[in-house]
């Protein structure tokens, strides 16, 4: 009797360990699921309409959604339509910027268990774009109009990976940090350096109030740091990959830079991150402001966090200087099975009418240069158009370069050392770092010329 | 029948001890493999290439990986001797069995339940410098207002504190329950020879606590050199490199470079330093065993 109640627990134990170690690991969407029940729950009543069968009926996309609170709801408004109109159902799965990379690498290596559709910063398919499908053909196929697109998303969107013409991915969102300015203390921007600087100054007079908000912590001062250099003229590297960052230009970038901060920005701001900055600007404590905008809008838009009402415009950098721009966008696993289905649904996601809605709803803003001009998007978004005017110079940095977040990186750290006083000496903190970047490129130098 | 109990018991323990192969002792076995190899995943079509021990020797050369290092321990240390201090008093005053004792053990836990992200974030308005609670009492003092964590002479103490400040209970709680576990009579003894409560604590107290003590240093040495989250959201490691610790160095070296097999090697150095150090808390608890 022992031995059969024995045999029994260790039958049991052993079922339910597979079906927790195996059945969990299953793909939680088989690629090949039959079309029949769900479909079938949202079958309208009306007899007329059920006749056709559509298009996609019973095709499943995984979608890897990188975190992107402003568009989130807009997206899976798309994913309802896409599935009523052609029968796909999108499946949204939502991860941060931080560990998107390690999902999709993952991903990656179970094959088949992969994402169909990434939703992610164009620099990720720096490394992934072996596994991305081309889109040349598709966009040629579905006559997917690009000729609208600003010429950074048009320049900066093509040749990743061994062929300058291949495009992967269709840009969704583009972004640029500008300067955020309060228009009741600076009634003219102005578009020189020194005559930023005097403005930084009139509006100085701690501590009631400053003339500038930045985000310091180390990742958030590389920006700041590129916004200045790059008014200077000079690329970050050479085109055969030498860094030109610790020359004099990059000495003189980020020593206004200090200048800027101790000088004209609340005391400690090295140790705030985004919200804290937008918080500074919005409550009127800071006169300006240089950071990304969707940390900065919810509160301007919002009358109980914000005390400086409407007096607020957007602009670009003095001097052609920019932030580093990054685009938002969508790709397509090269092994889907259905790619024209993930495709189609790309290609609606951002199609004109539905950027124009997003920018109207969320202030998306979108790679479809003709939007920032729109009279009703200008209405209801009033900052789109110095927006376009930062997006208009704006360009990436380390542009197809796999191992770029391993120059990204230091170059953060390096600056706050020297915003911080760790290293006192400009160009011991450049030539440092200009090393760090010499070796992560060495590990695989790219075999193409480094532009911007 | 002894035997057959022996085959059901390895029956019983064979899922389990599968279970723990593939998801632990694979992973930690696969990444000593490839700490030997150089593989940056971010390259396409990278494949991993052997390189021996040239990853454990690059750590010597690496200044900011020694760096992290010293501010690791910097932290552990601090923390520690300062959890240790107050938590014995905590402790001391938990046992005096006053009538406020329950409500105060109940409040002293209160930091330990909220999530780490919820503590960095809190502790980050605190210290804002424009308008944190930290500054708007200090200022009572007459202290002018700090940048804290925007100076990079102030993030490691700030970062400090709030680690004493939220694992503060783990030392007060393990060293009340060694004080309860000493028994009354020896002080009792005490007391009717004559002795003071500074002695009693002194030449009674303190020696029998010696493996509670032990025992707390032994669980907070890994928590502490292996912390993440509250310094990510503190700080993220700045300014500079201020509060750059091991962890986050060696996150951002694995999971964001993917420097695999540099990764592995420091995880591995680190996961060595630790044993060392718990090793010699076990032995001193086991020589203090075979001391008793």
């Amino acid at each position: 009797m022992r031995k059969i109640s024995n045999l029994f627990l260790v039958v049991m134990l052993t079922v339910t360990m597979s079906i927790f170690i195996f059945g969990g690991c299953k793909p939680a969407v088989p690629v090949e699921e039959p079309v029949v029940e769900e479909p079938a729950l949202e079958e309208p009543v009306v007899e007329e309409t059920v006749v056709e069968e559509k298009k996609y009926e019973g095709v499943e996309l995984r979608m890897m959604f990188q975190t992107n609170p402003a568009i989130e709801k807009n997206m899976k408004e798309v994913c309802e339509e896409f599935y009523e109109r052609t029968g796909a159902k999108v499946l949204m799965e939502e991860a941060p910027f931080e560990s998107i990379m390690p999902k999709l690498m993952a991903s990656i290596e179970a094959g088949e268990a992969g994402y169909d559709i990434w939703y992610v910063n164009i620099e990720f398919l720096y490394t992934l774009w072996p596994y991305a499908l081309p889109l040349n053909s598709y966009i040629e196929k579905y006559n997917y109009d690009t000729s609208d697109w600003f010429d950074a998303a048009i320049k900066y969107g093509v040749g990743i990976g061994d062929d300058p013409n291949i495009r992967y991915s269709i840009p969704l969102v583009m972004v640029v940090p500008p300067v955020f300015y309060n228009t009741e203390k600076i009634p003219e921007y102005p578009t020189t350096w020194e005559d930023y600087e005097n403005i930084l100054a009139e509006n100085t007079n701690p501590p009631e109030e400053y003339g500038l908000a930045v985000a310091g912590v180390p990742v958030q001062t590389i920006k700041l740091f590129f916004a200045r250099y790059w008014s200077l003229g000079d690329p970050l590297l050479t085109p055969d990959w030498k860094p030109l960052i610790n020359s004099e230009k990059g000495v003189k970038a980020l020593e206004m830079l200090k200048k800027h901060i101790d000088n004209y920005a609340p005391p400690g701001v090295l140790g705030w991150d985004n919200p804290e900055a937008a918080a500074s600007f919005a409550n009127g404590l800071s006169a300006t402001y240089e950071g990304w905008h969707g940390f900065i809008l919810p509160l301007l838009e919002d009358s109980a966090e914000s005390k400086i009402g409407d007096n607020w415009a957007v602009t670009k950098y003095p001097e052609g200087g920019t932030g580093n721009m990054t685009t938002l966008d969508l790709a397509i696993f090269k092994d889907t099975k259905y790619p024209d289905a993930a495709f189609e649904f790309i290609a609606e996601v951002s199609n004109e009418e539905n950027s124009k809605k997003w920018a109207i709803e969320g202030g998306n803003t979108t790679p479809r240069r003709s939007i920032y001009e729109d009279p009703e998007v200008q209405a209801a978004q009033p900052w789109f158009k110095g927006y376009k005017e930062a997006l208009d110079v704006a360009k990436p940095s380390f542009w197809k370069v796999p191992q770029w977040i391993e120059l990204f990186i230091p170059t953060g750290d390096a600056v706050s050392q020297y915003l911080s006083g760790q290293i006192t000496d400009p160009q011991v903190a450049l030539d440092q770092l200009a090393a760090t970047w010499e070796e992560a490129i060495k590990k695989a130098t790219p075999d193409f010329e480094y532009s911007e | 029948m002894l035997a057959e109990n022996r085959r059901w018991s390895i029956i019983f323990l064979l899922p389990s001890v599968l279970f723990l192969i593939v998801a632990y002792v694979y992973p930690m076995l696969y990444s000593f493999f490839m700490s030997f190899f150089s593989y940056s995943m971010l390259i396409p079509g990278a494949e991993p290439v052997f390189t021996g021990i040239s990853n454990y020797l690059s750590i010597f050369n690496n200044l900011a990986f020694l760096n992290s290092i010293r501010i690791t321990f910097i932290f552990s240390v601090s923390a520690m001797f300062f959890q240790f201090i107050i938590g014995l008093f905590l402790a001391l005053v938990m046992s005096a069995n006053l009538r406020i004792t329950g409500m105060f053990r109940v409040l002293m836990l209160v930091p330990m339940m909220i999530t780490p992200v919820v503590v960095g974030i809190l502790w980050r308005n605190l210290y804002n410098s424009s308008y944190g609670a930290i500054n708007f009492f200090i200022s009572f003092l007459g202290i002018p207002p700090q940048t804290w964590l925007g100076s990079a002479t102030q993030a490691l103490p700030a970062v400090i504190v709030v680690e004493i400040w939220q694992q503060l209970p783990v030392f007060a709680f393990i060293l009340a329950a060694g004080i309860a576990s000493i028994p009354t009579e020896l002080n009792k003894a005490a007391l009717v020879d004559g002795c003071g409560r500074m002695r009693i604590f002194r030449h009674i107290t303190l020696p029998l606590l010696k493996p509670a003590i032990i025992v707390a240093f032994l669980l907070r040495i890994i928590d502490t050199l292996r912390i993440y989250d509250i310094v990510y959201m503190m700080t993220q490691g700045g300014p500079g490199t201020a509060t750059k610790f091991l962890s986050l160095y060696i996150y951002e070296r694995g999971l964001k470079f993917f420097d695999i097999g540099a990764a592995a090697a420091q995880s591995w150095f680190f996961l060595i330093i630790v044993l060392l150090i718990e090793i010699y808390f076990i032995r001193l608890i086991l020589r203090r065993g075979t001391a008793g």
